[in-house]
């Protein structure tokens, strides 16, 4: 058993049950879940929430992400500063951290596992604490947009 | 924080000679939780490095309490201003931006030139002379009351503390009498004179690289404003003043290598606590916090938000709307699921629903909690996004709301904001304005 397996086996458990493909992870490492969100939990687009799974590089760590903005511009260092200050104490943004992606320029909320093995339950409760951590964040993002041009959030209607 | 002030379970238990007990006046016996409680031996709390301290028994020299506390010792940095212009520094900059500014109008480009040059230089030196400011890290967090006693104005060294029931308390540990080095002279109370009943109404934290002596001068500054916007002078409160230390540049660079992983901020936290205290007892209070001192002030309201929104939440995960979340977002996983996409089981989309429907309800109230009950004032404002209840005061030529802080007003999502002539200076800039604003609240009013 390697932690892909382990992934695996989280993502089949979190995915439906109604005789549908399972979740699992592609060639890539890569699988992408979409969490049906209602307007009363928060005003998400389209009400969903896109949750990557992505397995790193040698399999031995895997990652959440979810897209919170795009940069339009290079941010200034105030707004650096104000991310990196946020999650310096885990609470306020639900444990979860902040990425840019080097590809895209997208801030990405995320989390890492680092860990060698990760069971079911583990899965299940990461993925359950990580998707209810957006939810703040989200939020957060939009505040944030409103008050700095350089970011545009993945949903702005968020409050 | 309260741990940093409170003594160990074990260490309150042991007997030596360390225990002192403190006085009380009839006048100041608290009502406690439990009315059975014997009268407690209290072991002192620190006195931390003050010029002229007695060197008597207090918590620092209990090896346990040194090992438990031994984190402020030598504070990490923070991720602050500590590559900005200070204070003085700021000062310095309006000056020399004032005097090319006269230049340019006197003499034209070369003569503003010669006078950028010159409010370069002061402001180089100035920074150089407040490198050393690191003197008076042992000093990080220690709280200072200044109250009016018999008609004179007075400042105390205090201390936060905590009885076995739980009960928080405060306890004037000594006399500030004057300043060596720009460090308090403390006139140590022997016994520590419990503060009774007594809580802070009013509390002010500094900005970065700001000696003692000049932080305690802004708060006796802000006591004096209040005072003098009330219709009674003698109802002003107590102004329960919080010394943030800080290193400079380079000072900040040495911890930093040293590492600053898990060890928590004394100030932030102290703040923290007593925005929680508040909200506990039902009281009101205000936060006045400058410059650097409005960002460790707003993580600590941010991590109070934490707590409280917590508390909320696990009462709020059954609440009506919860229940209409969950079962919404379980037929929209099942349509999903049908439409073939890769979704979640309903159970869980319903089970996620439930948490966030309960966290965002609990998220407002806490907000709402802690604006009916902390007034939270940023004067020289240097946090990029502030918390929503937070009430903004810049200077038109304050250079660090300027350039890091909020100096705009637009979009912003916060109480209020206002801005006014002058600069960065805490006393010569702000206190004035912010003692009109506290003395408004404690009037029930807003200006």
């Amino acid at each position: 058993m390697t932690l892909r397996d382990d992934v695996d086996a989280g993502l089949a458990a979190v995915g439906t049950s109604d005789g549908q493909t399972p979740l699992a992870l592609d060639k890539r490492g890569a699988c992408v879940v979409t969490v049906p969100v209602p307007k009363q939990v928060v005003a998400l687009t389209d009400e969903k929430l896109l949750v990557q799974v992505q397995l790193g590089p040698g399999g031995r760590h895997f990652s959440l992400r979810s897209p919170l903005a795009r940069l339009r511009e290079t941010p200034d260092a105030a707004l650096g500063e104000a991310l990196l200050q946020r999650h310096y104490y885990p609470s306020p943004i639900g444990g979860l951290s902040f990425a840019l992606s080097p590809e895209d320029d997208t801030l990405v909320a995320c989390y890492h596992w680092i860990l060698d093995r990760i069971d079911v339950s583990q899965f299940e409760a990461v993925f359950t604490a990580f998707t209810t951590g957006i939810f703040g964040l989200v939020v957060e993002i939009a505040s944030m947009a409103r008050n700095d041009g350089s970011l545009q959030p993945i949903h702005p209607d968020a409050s | 924080m309260s741990q940093r002030l409170e003594p160990k379970p074990g260490a309150r238990r042991r007997a030596n000679e360390h225990d002192v007990i403190v006085q009380k006046a009839p006048s100041q016996q608290r009502a406690r939780k439990n009315a059975n409680a014997q009268p407690i031996q209290r072991k002192a709390p620190p006195v931390r490095g003050h010029a002229g301290e007695v060197p008597a028994r207090s918590w620092s020299q209990d090896p346990n309490m040194q090992a438990a506390h031994g984190h402020v010792q030598r504070r990490a940095a923070d991720t602050d201003l500590a590559v900005r212009p200070s204070a003085n520094d700021d000062a310095a900059v309006q000056r020399s931006e004032a005097e090319s500014e006269s230049e340019e109008k006197k003499g034209g480009f070369l003569a503003s030139v010669g006078g950028a040059m010159k409010g370069l230089s002061e402001r180089l030196k100035r920074l150089a002379g407040n490198l050393a400011t690191d003197r008076f890290d042992d000093l990080d967090a220690s709280m200072y009351r200044v109250t009016m006693d018999g008609g004179e104005r007075k400042v105390e060294a205090i201390a936060r503390m905590q009885d076995t029931d739980g009960t928080v308390f405060f306890v004037a540990t000594g006399l500030v009498t004057g300043f060596s080095g720009e460090r308090p002279i403390v006139q140590s109370y022997q016994p520590v004179v419990d503060l009774g009943d007594w809580t802070p109404r009013v509390t002010h934290v500094n900005g970065m690289m700001v000696t003692p002596e000049s932080g305690i001068g802004g708060a006796t500054q802000l006591h004096e404003e209040i005072a003098s916007q009330l219709d009674d002078a003698a109802l002003a409160p107590d102004v329960l003043y919080t010394y943030s230390a800080k290193g400079g540049f380079f000072p900040d660079l040495i911890d930093s290598a040293k590492g600053k992983l898990g060890i928590d901020d004394a100030v932030i936290e102290s703040q923290e606590q007593l925005i929680l205290d508040a909200v506990r007892d039902g009281r009101r209070i205000t936060m006045s916090a400058h410059s650097r001192g409005t960002i460790k002030t707003d993580v600590a309201v941010r991590n109070a938000h934490s707590v409280l929104r917590e508390q909320l939440a696990a009462e709020l995960v059954n609440s009506p709307e919860a229940d209409a979340a969950a079962a919404e977002a379980e037929d929209m996983a099942r349509q999903l699921g049908a439409a073939g996409q890769p979704t979640i089981a309903p159970g869980l989309a319903a089970q996620i629903a439930r948490r966030g429907a309960a966290e965002r309800l609990s998220g407002q109230r806490a907000w709402d909690t802690i604006e009916a009950h902390v007034q939270l004032i940023y004067a020289g404002n240097a946090v990029k996004f502030p918390s929503p209840p937070a009430e903004l005061v810049v200077g038109r030529s304050d250079f660090v709301s300027i350039s890091v802080g909020t100096y705009f007003q637009l979009g912003r999502d916060i109480k209020r904001f206002e801005k006014i002539s002058g600069g960065h200076g805490f006393d010569e800039n702000y206190a004035e304005t912010v003692g009109a604003w506290i003395a408004a609240d404690l009037n029930g009013t807003t200006l």
